[in-house]
């Protein structure tokens, strides 16, 4: 029963599995009473209808039958029964001793079979014998004791009712599968717009925000109504994105200048200031590293905020990589106590398609990233891959790594892995970094194992040397 | 499993049909009859006995104990044939239990979750 999630899922789960359910119980239960109750109540009036049949034919005899002496003459009983008897039913009669008087036509007498089986009740019952359906009963009861029974050939009648049963199978059945196929085509094109609409919620993301539009030519009112308020819903959604991007924009450019100064200002005290205790140096340090990770919050927002409005400046330019990576290298020893290996290959020269400012800010971004999460004196490994096809920076570290399920969403804003120490980062750097890289025209990703380390690669597009020349 | 479920769900009409006009269907129709509705009783009771350790421990052996009649007396029926006489409660017994099986492979909530 292995499929069982997968069918009921698709049954109850969906609108349309429960719009077809709904209309298949529906069918169903009505097809299933009505036609019960037709069978129920037609084969009551054909049974009835014999037995009333019967019964009134026996009445027709019960008067002159009771005068006959008792015992009767059988001659004058077969006189009566032969009267009322027909090819189609019999009647006979039973004396007090048990004994029977069939009349002499223009039937056979019934079957030993039938008769023991009649016997045994005396109400209507319905009785096959030799192929033949008959109907018997008990019709008159004398007040000798003597009683009248009759055997009514249904036979004909009980075949034209199983024809009418078949049928009425036969249409039931049809109707069931038309009804379903109509219905299932009818949920179809209700429930499309509805798929329409879910399809496109799962492509709006930020940069689609405002040219995302939801438009139905030829829906039900409600859906169509569900469509205009999901447009008008992009519309606030876009604003309030562009809103808050210019916000940003603003407040980061703003608080960039006053935060240099701040910087400016503590960086020469700590310089100038010969007379300083150390508790107040230690302080101004914990002061100028605080303004410096605000600074670089600072610029990480505005560049996400130009990447949003298109104003990011990423130029695409033959780099010399080798004396680049050992600049990064010397940059990042002189602010780490740990080491900062640097594996490079023999390759002479190694030009990438890339802007130098932008790829040292991500490569620094990265080992910045790589110290934060990994042990005080483990070491952060820069390493250059050379391929025909492509480039590869690789920053390794052998920190906390980055769980499975937090991998694909670690470039997106604000995301962080959920095992990273609370305080240790705003979220944005990675962002930050696959954004530059993809102004670039490279490719970022990460393989990680947890508690082993990580290994964040940039892809980059190689120079050939004729295009470098 | 749904073509099953509807297959078992097409028995009880017929069923009930055949309660209602117990004189008018063949020997031969009636151990069809008979005979697909034991069968489509077998899924329900194999289910009930690998689940038989779970919860409703009453409501499955209840249930249980009545299909297992069901397939011996129609089982018995299908094979042998039987009269008229009370043939119609075996069907209403039958539409019955066809319904059960659909109520339980519908009702049960943990079967969802892969069991």
């Amino acid at each position: 029963m292995t499929s069982q999630r997968h069918w009921r899922d698709r049954l109850l789960g969906t609108l349309q599995g429960q719009l077809q359910l709904a209309t298949y119980v529906t069918v169903f239960l009505g097809f299933t009473g009505a036609s019960c109750a037709g069978l129920w109540v037609s084969e009551r009036n054909l049974f009835r209808q014999h037995s009333m049949a019967v019964v009134q034919s026996a009445a027709g005899i019960a008067q002159a039958l009771e005068r006959l002496p008792d015992p009767p003459s059988r001659l004058r009983v077969q006189q009566q029964l032969e009267s009322i008897s027909d090819k189609r039913t019999i009647f006979w009669f039973q004396q007090n001793d048990g004994s029977l008087i069939f009349p002499r036509s223009p039937l056979q007498p019934p079957s030993a079979y039938l008769l023991e089986r009649a016997q045994a009740q005396p109400s209507q019952q319905v009785i096959t014998d030799a192929q033949r359906r008959y109907l018997t009963k008990e019709v008159l009861r004398l007040p000798s004791g003597a009683s009248v029974w009759a055997a009514c050939d249904v036979s004909v009648s009980s075949l034209a009712f199983s024809s009418y049963i078949s049928w009425m199978i036969l249409i039931w059945s049809v109707c069931l599968v038309l009804t379903l196929l109509v219905v299932t085509v009818l949920v179809r094109r209700i429930v499309r717009p509805l798929r329409q609409l879910s399809e496109l919620t799962e492509t709006v993301t930020a940069d689609t925000l405002q040219n995302s539009h939801v438009q139905f030519s030829a829906a039900p009112e409600e859906i169509s109504r569900l469509a205009e308020n999901y447009e008008e819903l992009l519309q606030r959604l876009s604003l309030s994105w562009s809103h808050q991007r210019q916000f940003v924009s603003a407040v980061s450019h703003e608080l960039r200048t006053p935060l240099t100064i701040v910087g400016g200002y503590i960086k020469r005290t700590l310089r100038t200031g010969d007379t300083l205790e150390a508790s107040q140096r230690k302080g101004l340090q914990t002061a100028e590293q605080e303004t410096l990770r605000m600074r670089h919050l600072l610029d990480d927002l505005l560049d996400l905020s130009r990447g949003d409005s298109g104003r990011l400046s990423v130029s695409q330019q033959p780099v010399a990589l080798l004396p680049l990576l050992e600049q990064v290298q010397e940059l990042a020893q002189s602010t780490q106590q740990r080491s900062i290996v640097l594996l490079l290959p023999d390759s002479a020269e190694l030009i990438a398609n890339a802007d130098p400012d932008r790829l040292q800010q991500v490569l620094l971004n990265l080992i910045e990233n790589a110290c934060k999460y990994s042990g005080p004196q483990a070491p952060v490994e820069l390493a250059l891959l050379s391929s025909p096809d492509e480039l590869t920076i690789e920053v390794r570290d052998q920190g906390i790594g980055v769980p499975p399920e937090d991998q694909e969403r670690i470039f997106e804003r604000f995301q962080r892995a959920t095992n990273a120490p609370a305080g240790e980062g705003s979220g944005l750097g990675l962002s930050v970094v696959r954004l530059l890289v993809e102004g670039m025209g490279g490719q970022v990703s990460l393989r990680s194992q947890l508690g082993r380390g990580s290994v964040f690669s940039l892809h980059l597009r190689p120079v050939e040397r004729a295009d470098h020349t | 499993m749904l073509a099953y479920l509807v297959a078992t769900s097409l028995l009880i009409p017929a069923n009930l049909w055949a309660a209602i006009t117990p004189h008018l269907h063949s020997e031969v129709s009636m151990r069809i009859l008979h005979g697909l509705s034991t069968l489509a009783l077998l899924p329900l009771l194999w289910q009930l006995w690998v689940r038989r350790k779970q919860d409703l421990l009453v409501f499955s052996l209840v249930l249980a104990v009545f299909l297992l009649v069901m397939v011996v007396v129609n089982g018995w029926i299908t094979f042998m044939g039987m009269g008229v006489q009370f043939g119609w409660l075996d069907h209403i017994f039958l539409a019955i239990a066809c319904s059960s099986v659909i109520a339980y492979f519908f009702a049960e909530p943990s079967l969802s979750e892969g069991g």
